[in-house]
């Protein structure tokens, strides 16, 4: 909603700067987007002053006029005017060369009947700030400043207020209640045009339109009255189409902008129609399923059974409290109208903008609660504005506007109720936590326009009709905190009960993984949980998934399954950056449908690599990461637990080159190489290892247990052997345990390598036993005779070679 | 006997300043050998009294012992010295770089959250997650924002093709817990949200964090006082905080809370005191128990803590970017 500083203090007069004004409103709740100056219609216009007045050499009726344009610099502009009465030193108003007027004309160099002419001195109808355009506009001596713009000495000396309203008050939507509010805070009554102006629009014919109501309860309050010969001259709405343009709205014609300006004034939203289109009477009533409407602002909507229209005969010609029909608008030459003074409730209204994609100053204030008391008085109002704006010629002859009987059809029953609220004296202070004196939130009260009666334990207040958002004893807390300031209300420690508590969970928590991965060298990253569609099906099997109906846009448009894809896009955007060593994980929820067909939203946490081992130095190579790397990170990452890695075959893992990840037998979550034809999907050249844990899994509520550890000395041996490569070290070492019988107390393989010494699917692993006996020291014949044991198994079971 | 005394002092003070062996030797002869000074200080016990004899010899015997510890510890340090100045001429370059390691980093919000998660912990708060698809109910009907409440208006929603909705806020999470959970209650609910804007200080998803209290006698001063002390503490220094009336269907009376910043006011915070409805929709019974609540932007406190201008850059996971938060 925006306003008029100007327009604001007409109806309270108090003196307040635009600062005090920001901060009053502000700290009522009505906060201010933005203030600014009243912008002025027109550009390249300047105060000048007239130096020299010649004859024109041709023509009689025309002068030549030296203006002087800039005092400092002594520049003048030449001119060729019509205004006969100019005189030496009057101030003027100087259109220059390539000025913009508020019609929207420029203003260009030209030559009259053979003089240059180079700008032009404007009447008050060119500057829209009067009706005159026959002589050029005159600025006393003391207005303005030659070579500036005129604005602040014409009606622009004025500032907007942008305000940002919420949608509980809609009472504000109008100069009226933001008075009534700056009122509360600035000791000062204000004005209610509403109010004070109380006498009845004198009837000058008889002619009525008939109106029926068949939705009271969408309607409870319909007035109608014939208003003939409307004026059709606008040059007396300057001071109203500045207010208006200033407010936001265009000007359109005579009717509307007179309606207009009552509407922001009052708050109370009109309706002209076209007499000649609604003379077969008023109908309010529902639409029928499919009725048709081509609405004034161009759109044709079709129409549903729930929407309130104002039909005439069989035809609508509005949808009610939104727009009216264009058939049966107000044009520039109607002459007659029917003018509507409704009250529509916000259940009538609500939604019905938003379905059709409407937006209107209407629909706007219905939709949130117009107050229901002020139909007559409203009606009375617009009436006496389309009289009074009339030019000063037409208003006291037959050219007047001229004004039949009102029509009203009230439903009271259907008003909304405003039962009386029940306010307990202490209740205020229990929820503010503080006290207020009982004199100061009558007052309140009464300047809240509250009806209300008390005793000493209670107050019963009846809210005024223009508040819908009074229906409770704390809507009364909400009301004084606000009028006596939020901000003086003195603030209060919290006090509460302590109750001790430890941690239920002991390890792997969101806050640990996020850190063990930060100090292994990944970076943190946060990507969208929406992604594309086809990403989701690389990365799950479930046909059914969690997509928007409303997406921001196609490759956003699906919950995501998975962590990958979002890092892999990651990945992707900082490789077009010349980054090629890359380390990213992300923690947080992924959707999936489990069979059952519910809906699973569980923590992952993800990770990518790509790149060298070690950042570039002299001390490392620059061999690239592989699948150990990714495992020793997952095993450093799970450390509180016991880890143990399978081959497995996953959608977006190349085949052979990724593992499940199982922590107690329970499958946690996978890690290998991303497939080559996934990564260019992300248009990721380069091998991409990766890794998904389901997170839930990853937590651990209790605490490591001690076990006693034998304190005599241990015995290492180490053996090498060839075998084939498809023996697995997991194999090797089921054996070396198996046949060790509990004295394994470390298993390292300390080498594995190829070459052509071999046969081709053959190589050397060499592996290291440490032994060591819980309740004695373990003699060399013992252990010889054990790892003698161990490679006849290891020989036989693989066809294994010792090396020595 | 005083000029004994002198003497160890001197010869004390001349071992210490020693820089040869040689001059070590001269000052073991002068003072051990056979005709040095303690040597014969010794050897002239036999013409003391026998009461003075042993005093005498208890302290001569120390001052020789302390001359031979003293001759050897300056000894050693000679010996080291030279060590030093060899090992020196083969020592390593410290400003080679090291043989180095990929750094990590913790994303800017997860800074701002677990910081503020710890404000509140600290405090006797729980921390409590929830599902980010909500149904329509525990986003809205049960914050009191019934099916086409003009609110609503100002979520822009995302929905889900079966009719569930991404939270917008993380108020979800309070309902769930006032529902399971008898008060009092003191939660904080931080997680991702989303709405359907993006721009400069827009981006369809952000984290929020809110707070609810619910217990006996709570007030509107007491939301203030933990408002204020929680921007205080969060931003370690004593802003000025400033709180305007305003609407949100789920808080009477509700607030927005303005921090003062070098460029102005700008808004952190929306709170308020827990709507009567929203409680006994969530089986709590607002005769008995008041609340209060309160909500913000984890990314925006964290842009306005590590002074971030575009919260565009908090998800597009630019390495230059993510580098800075070591």
């Amino acid at each position: 909603m925006k306003i008029t500083t100007s327009w604001l203090t007409r109806l309270i007069k108090h003196d307040c700067d635009d600062t005090e004004l920001v901060n009053h409103f502000n700290s009522l709740g009505l906060e201010v987007d933005a203030v600014y100056k009243a912008p002025v219609p027109f550009s390249g216009v300047v105060v000048g002053s007239i130096e020299k007045l010649e004859q024109h050499p041709e023509r009689e009726d025309l002068l030549v006029c030296t203006v002087l344009s800039d005092s400092k610099r002594n520049e003048t502009v030449q001119v060729v005017c019509g205004d006969q009465t100019l005189k030496l030193e009057e101030r003027v108003v100087l259109a220059q060369d390539g000025a913009t007027l508020p019609d929207g004309r420029v203003i260009k160099k030209t030559k009259i009947h053979g003089v240059e002419s180079n700008g032009m001195l404007c009447s008050g109808r060119e500057l829209t700030i009067s009706p005159v355009h026959e002589t050029v506009w005159r600025l006393s001596s003391d207005q303005g400043q030659i070579g500036k713009c005129p604005g602040d000495a014409l009606l622009w000396n004025d500032s907007v207020l942008d305000l940002d309203l919420t949608p509980n008050r809609g009472d504000c939507f109008s100069v009226v209640g933001l008075a009534r509010e700056l009122a509360l805070v600035v000791d000062t009554d204000y004005e209610n045009p509403l109010t004070s102006d109380s006498a009845p629009v004198p009837q000058t014919h008889s002619d009525r339109v008939s109106i029926e109501v068949q939705a009271p309860e969408a309607c409870p309050i319909y007035h109608g009255i014939v208003v003939k010969n409307v004026p059709q001259d606008t040059s007396n709405l300057y001071r109203l189409r500045k207010d208006l343009t200033c407010c936001g709205l265009r000007p359109v014609n005579y009717v509307v902008d007179c309606l207009n300006y009552e509407l922001l004034e009052t708050g109370q939203p009109t309706h002209a129609f076209d007499l000649e289109k609604v003379k077969d009477g008023i109908g309010v009533r529902f639409a029928r399923a499919g009725e048709k409407i081509l609405l004034l602002d161009g759109t044709d909507v079709t129409l549903d059974a729930s929407t309130l229209v104002i039909a005439s005969g069989d035809k609508p010609v509005a949808i009610a409290g939104v727009m009216g029909s264009l058939d049966s608008a107000v044009s520039d030459d109607t002459k007659d109208i029917l003018l509507e003074v409704a009250y529509f409730t916000p259940d009538a209204v609500r939604g019905t903008a938003r379905k059709y994609g409407l937006q209107s100053e209407a629909s706007l204030r219905f939709e949130r609660g117009v107050d229901f008391s002020i139909q007559p008085q409203a009606l009375r109002r617009a009436c006496r504005r389309l009289a009074a704006e009339a030019p000063s010629s037409s208003s006291e002859n037959d050219n007047a506007p001229k004004f039949g009987p009102v029509v009203s059809v009230v439903s009271e029953s259907h008003l909304p109720p405003r039962p009386e609220i029940l306010l307990p004296i202490e209740f205020p202070q229990q929820r503010i936590g503080y006290a207020l004196d009982a004199d100061k939130m009558n007052q309140m009260f009464e300047g809240l326009e509250f009806g209300f009666r008390q005793d000493d334990k209670r107050w019963w207040i009846t809210p005024p009709p223009h508040r819908y958002d009074i229906e409770i004893a704390e809507d009364f807390v909400e009301e004084i905190c606000r009028i006596y300031g939020y901000d003086n209300i003195p603030s209060q420690p919290l006090q509460a009960t302590v109750h001790l508590q430890g941690s239920k969970r002991i390890r792997g928590d969101s806050r640990e993984l996020r850190a063990s991965l930060s100090a292994l060298g990944y970076n943190e990253a946060m990507t969208y949980s929406f992604i594309r569609e086809d990403a989701n099906e690389m990365f799950s099997n479930n046909k059914k998934i969690p997509e928007l109906a409303n997406p921001i846009s196609l490759d956003r448009s699906v919950m995501r399954c998975s962590i990958i894809p979002g890092l892999l896009s990651a990945v992707a955007y900082n490789t077009a950056r010349q980054e090629s060593a890359l380390r990213l994980f992300e923690y947080g929820q992924c959707f999936d449908y489990v069979k059952s067909g519910k809906l699973h939203q569980r923590d992952k946490v993800a990770g990518v690599l790509l790149g060298t081992r070690h950042p570039e130095s002299w001390a490392s190579s620059r061999e690239s990461i592989d699948f150990y790397d990714v495992k020793a990170d997952l095993e450093s990452l799970l450390r509180y637990t016991k880890v143990d890695f399978d081959s497995v075959d996953c959608k977006w893992l190349q085949s052979g080159h990724g593992a499940s990840v199982k922590v107690k037998d329970q499958i946690v979550g996978v890690v290998g190489k991303l497939k080559q034809n996934i990564a260019r999907e992300f248009e990721i050249d380069l091998d991409v290892f990766a890794f998904e844990l389901d997170a839930t899994l990853l937590l651990r509520s209790e605490y490591s247990h001690f076990a006693e550890f034998s304190p005599f000395p241990s015995v290492r041996r180490d053996l090498a052997f060839v075998l084939d490569k498809s023996v697995t070290i997991r194999e090797i070492e089921t054996v070396v345990r198996e046949s060790l019988n509990g004295l394994l107390w470390d298993f390292v393989v300390f080498d594995v390598f190829g070459g052509s010494q071999f046969a081709d699917n053959q190589h050397s692993v060499g592996i290291g036993i440490t032994l060591r006996h819980q309740s004695k020291t373990l003699q060399d014949e013992e252990v010889n005779k054990l790892i003698n044991e161990v490679v006849d198994k290891i020989t036989t079971q693989f066809h294994a070679k010792l090396r020595t | 006997m005083g000029s004994l005394n002198d003497t160890f002092d001197s010869t004390l003070r001349s071992v210490q300043s020693a820089q040869t062996e040689k001059e070590l030797a001269d000052i073991r002869v002068q003072a051990l050998g056979r005709k040095g000074t303690i040597t014969l200080a010794l050897r002239g016990l036999k013409d003391l009294s026998p009461e003075q004899r042993p005093v005498e010899g208890e302290k001569i015997n120390r001052y020789k012992k302390s001359i031979e510890t003293a001759l050897e510890r300056r000894r050693n340090e000679l010996e080291a010295g030279i060590g030093e100045q060899k090992a020196a001429l083969d020592g390593i370059d410290i400003s080679l770089p090291s043989r180095a390691r990929y750094k990590g980093s913790l994303h800017p919000v997860t800074q701002a959250l677990t910081r503020i998660e710890d404000i509140f912990l600290n405090a006797g708060y729980d921390v409590v997650h929830g599902p980010e698809i909500e149904d329509e109910y525990h986003n809205f009907e049960a914050l009191n924002i019934p099916a086409g409440h003009p609110a609503r208006d100002m979520h822009d929603t995302f929905y889900l093709k079966d009719g569930q909705v991404l939270r917008t806020h993380t108020s979800p999470v309070q309902i769930r817990t006032m529902e399971n959970r008898e008060p009092p209650i003191h939660i904080i609910c931080p997680g991702r949200v989303y709405r359907c804007d993006y721009d400069r200080t827009h981006t369809p998803m952000f984290h929020q964090i809110e707070g609810l209290v619910v217990d006996r006698g709570v007030s509107f001063a007491h939301l203030k006082h933990t408002v204020i002390e929680f921007i205080h503490t969060f931003f370690e220094e004593s802003v000025e905080v400033r709180f305007r009336p305003s609407y949100f269907p789920f808080t009477e009376p509700s607030a927005e809370v303005d921090v003062k910043g070098a460029h102005g006011w700008s808004e952190v915070m929306g709170c308020g005191m827990v709507h009567p409805r929203v409680l006994s929709m969530s089986n709590v019974d607002p005769k008995e128990f008041s609340g209060f609540a309160f909500g913000f932007g984890a990314d925006r406190l964290a842009m306005l803590k590590f002074g971030i201008r575009d919260l565009r850059m908090m998800f597009e996971n630019d390495l230059r970017f993510l580098n800075q938060f070591r």
